[in-house]
C-alpha cells in the first residue's frame, strides 16, 4: 500500500511537471517540418514503401491542418513524396487536385491529378475534382468536361457523379451547375475536411441566388437594381447582408448579378 | 522476445487510431503499417534471437551435452534451424490473426491477400535465420546482428545493383551482377506493396519464390554445417 503511494505521488509529480513546463515554456516560432526526397526514403525502408508512404500522408494531413499552421505552403511536396513512394495510393492525387488550387497552386494540382490519373489505382475521384478544378480555376470547360466523362466512367462511380457529367453544359447558368457540382461532392466525400470546403462553396452560391432573388424583388418595387446591397437592408427586402463563408464582400452591378469584389 | 512480441501486438492494435488519422484511408493506413510492423517486430525477433543461437552453446559449452549424444552435425544445424523457424512461425500467425481481425472490424472483410504476403515473409525469414546461424557458428552475437542487418539492406536494394550493370561495362559489370545473382534477393518475398492495392502475384511466382527461398536456405545452412564440422570443441 505504502509503496502504491509512493507510486501515485511519483506519478502526479511527473504530470504536474509536465503541465506546468508546458504552461512556463515560451511558444517558438514554427519550425517547418523536415521533408526527406522519396529516393532516400527508398533506400532506407527495407522496401515497405507502401507503409513509409502511408506515414509521410497522416505526417502531410497532421501538418497541413494543425490549426494556426503556417506549412500549406509545402502541401505539393508532400503529396509527390507520397506518390513517388507509393504511385498507386490514389487518394493523395485525389486531395491535391481538389485542395491544391485553393491554396494558389492551380497548375500543381492539375500536374499531380493528371499524374493521378495515368498511374494511380482506378478511382474516380482524381479525374473528377480535376475536372471541377479545371471548371472553377482555370475555366477550361473542354478539360472539365474530359475529366467529368472520365470520372463518370470510372469503375465504382457514383450515380450523382454519372449525372454531373451528363448535364455538364447543357444548364444555361453555370453558376448553377458549379453548385450542383459542390453538392455532389458534398454527398459523396467522406471526408470531413472536403465536406466542409463543399458545404462552405453551397452555402456561398445559394447566398448570391438569395441576394439576386432579393435584387429582383427591390426592382419590383422601385424600378431598377439597387446600386449597392446595403439598399436591400435598408428598403427591408432583407435583415441583413450575408456573411460570405470565405469571407469576401458580395458586389451586385447595373445588371443585378451579384458576385464576389475583386478589388 | 516476450516484451517485443507483447509490444508488436500492441502495435497491431494501435494502427486503428493511425488509420483515423489519415483522412478517409484508415483502410490503405492499417494495412500498410500492420504488415510493416508484422515484418519488422518478426525481423526483429529473428534478429535477436537468431545469432546467439549456436554461440551461446559454443559459450556454455552446452555443445558437448548434445555432440555427447548420437547425434549428427547436421541435425544440430538443422535442428536450430527449425527451431528457430517454428518459434517465428507461430509468432507470425499470432501477430497474423490480429491484422486479420483488425482489419476485418475496420471493414475490409478477409484480408487474403495479406496472408499469402505473411507467408513469403517467412520464406524470407528462412533465409535470414540460416544466414544468422551461419554467422552465429563464427562470430559472436553483436557482429552476427550487424552481418545480418547489412545483408537484409543490401538484400532489398540489390536492384540497383542490376541497374548498375546496366550502365555500365567490362569488370565492373560482372562484379555487379555476380553480386546481384550470389546475395539474397529479399525484394523477391516483398509483396506487401502490390496486397494493399489488392493486387496479387501469379501462382508461378510465388512458386518460384518458395522455391528460391528453399535452394538459398539449403545453400547457406550447407556452408554452416562445413563450419560447424571443422569447428574444434
Amino acid at each position: 500500500m505504502r509503496k502504491f503511494i509512493i507510486f501515485l505521488i511519483f506519478i502526479s509529480a511527473v504530470a504536474t511537471s509536465q503541465y506546468f513546463l508546458d504552461f512556463v515554456r515560451p511558444k517558438y516560432s514554427e519550425v517547418p517540418p523536415m521533408l526527406l526526397p522519396a529516393q532516400a526514403i527508398k533506400l532506407s525502408d527495407l522496401g515497405l514503401h507502401a507503409a513509409a508512404s502511408g506515414l509521410i500522408w497522416v505526417q502531410a494531413i497532421q501538418n497541413m491542418f494543425a490549426p494556426g499552421t503556417k506549412n500549406q505552403l509545402m502541401l505539393p511536396s508532400y503529396l509527390n513524396v507520397v506518390n513517388n513512394l507509393d504511385p498507386r495510393f490514389s487518394y493523395p492525387y485525389a486531395f491535391g487536385a481538389l485542395v491544391l488550387p485553393d491554396l494558389k497552386f492551380v497548375d500543381e494540382a492539375i500536374k499531380i491529378g493528371e499524374r493521378g490519373i495515368r498511374d494511380a489505382d482506378s478511382d474516380w475521384r482524381i479525374p473528377y475534382y480535376l475536372a471541377t478544378t479545371y471548371h472553377i480555376f482555370k475555366h477550361d470547360r473542354v478539360n472539365a468536361l474530359k475529366y467529368f466523362d472520365i470520372a463518370a466512367r470510372t469503375i465504382n462511380a457514383p450515380d450523382s457523379v454519372k449525372k454531373i457529367a451528363l448535364n455538364y453544359g447543357s444548364a444555361p447558368d453555370i453558376r448553377q451547375q458549379t453548385k450542383q457540382i459542390w453538392i455532389s461532392i458534398y454527398e459523396t466525400s467522406e471526408d470531413e475536411i472536403i465536406r466542409e470546403r463543399a458545404k462552405l462553396y453551397i452555402l456561398h452560391y445559394e447566398y448570391i441566388e438569395l441576394l439576386e432573388k432579393a435584387a429582383s424583388i427591390y426592382k419590383q418595387k422601385l424600378g431598377s437594381y439597387p446600386d449597392n446591397l446595403g439598399k436591400l437592408v435598408t428598403s427591408r427586402i432583407l435583415k441583413e447582408i450575408p456573411e460570405d463563408p470565405f469571407g469576401f464582400d458580395y458586389t451586385i452591378d447595373s445588371k443585378g448579378r451579384v458576385n464576389i469584389k475583386t478589388r | 522476445m516476450y516484451g517485443i512480441l507483447v509490444f508488436s501486438l500492441l502495435f497491431l492494435f494501435s494502427i486503428t487510431v493511425i488509420g483515423s488519422l489519415s483522412l478517409g484511408e484508415d483502410l490503405f493506413v492499417i494495412r500498410s503499417f500492420g504488415l510493416a510492423g508484422i515484418y519488422l517486430f518478426g525481423l526483429i525477433i529473428a534478429l535477436f534471437t537468431g545469432a546467439s543461437l549456436m554461440y551461446k552453446e559454443v559459450e556454455l559449452k552446452t555443445i558437448y551435452i548434445i555432440l555427447s549424444k548420437p547425434v549428427k552435425d547436421s541435425e544440430v544445424i538443422l535442428g536450430k534451424f527449425f527451431g528457430l523457424l517454428a518459434s517465428i512461425a507461430s509468432i507470425m500467425v499470432l501477430m497474423g490473426l490480429i491484422y486479420l481481425s483488425v482489419v476485418w472490424l475496420n471493414g475490409g472483410g478477409f484480408d487474403s491477400g495479406s496472408i499469402l504476403a505473411i507467408i513469403l515473409q517467412l520464406f524470407e525469414f528462412s533465409i535470414l535465420i540460416s544466414i544468422l546461424i551461419l554467422f552465429s557458428t563464427f562470430s559472436a552475437p553483436i557482429a552476427s546482428t550487424i552481418y545480418t542487418i547489412v545483408i537484409v539492406y543490401s538484400g532489398h536494394l540489390l536492384t540497383l545493383m542490376l541497374n548498375y550493370a546496366a550502365n555500365t561495362g567490362g569488370f565492373q559489370k560482372y562484379m555487379a551482377l555476380g553480386v546481384y545473382y550470389l546475395f539474397p534477393n529479399l525484394e523477391k518475398f516483398n509483396i506487401r506493396n502490390l496486397v494493399v492495392h489488392n493486387s496479387v502475384i501469379t501462382q508461378t511466382e510465388f512458386l518460384l519464390t518458395a522455391g528460391y527461398a528453399i535452394i538459398y536456405t539449403s545453400l547457406v545452412l550447407f556452408l554452416a554445417h562445413i563450419i560447424f564440422q571443422k569447428k574444434e570443441f
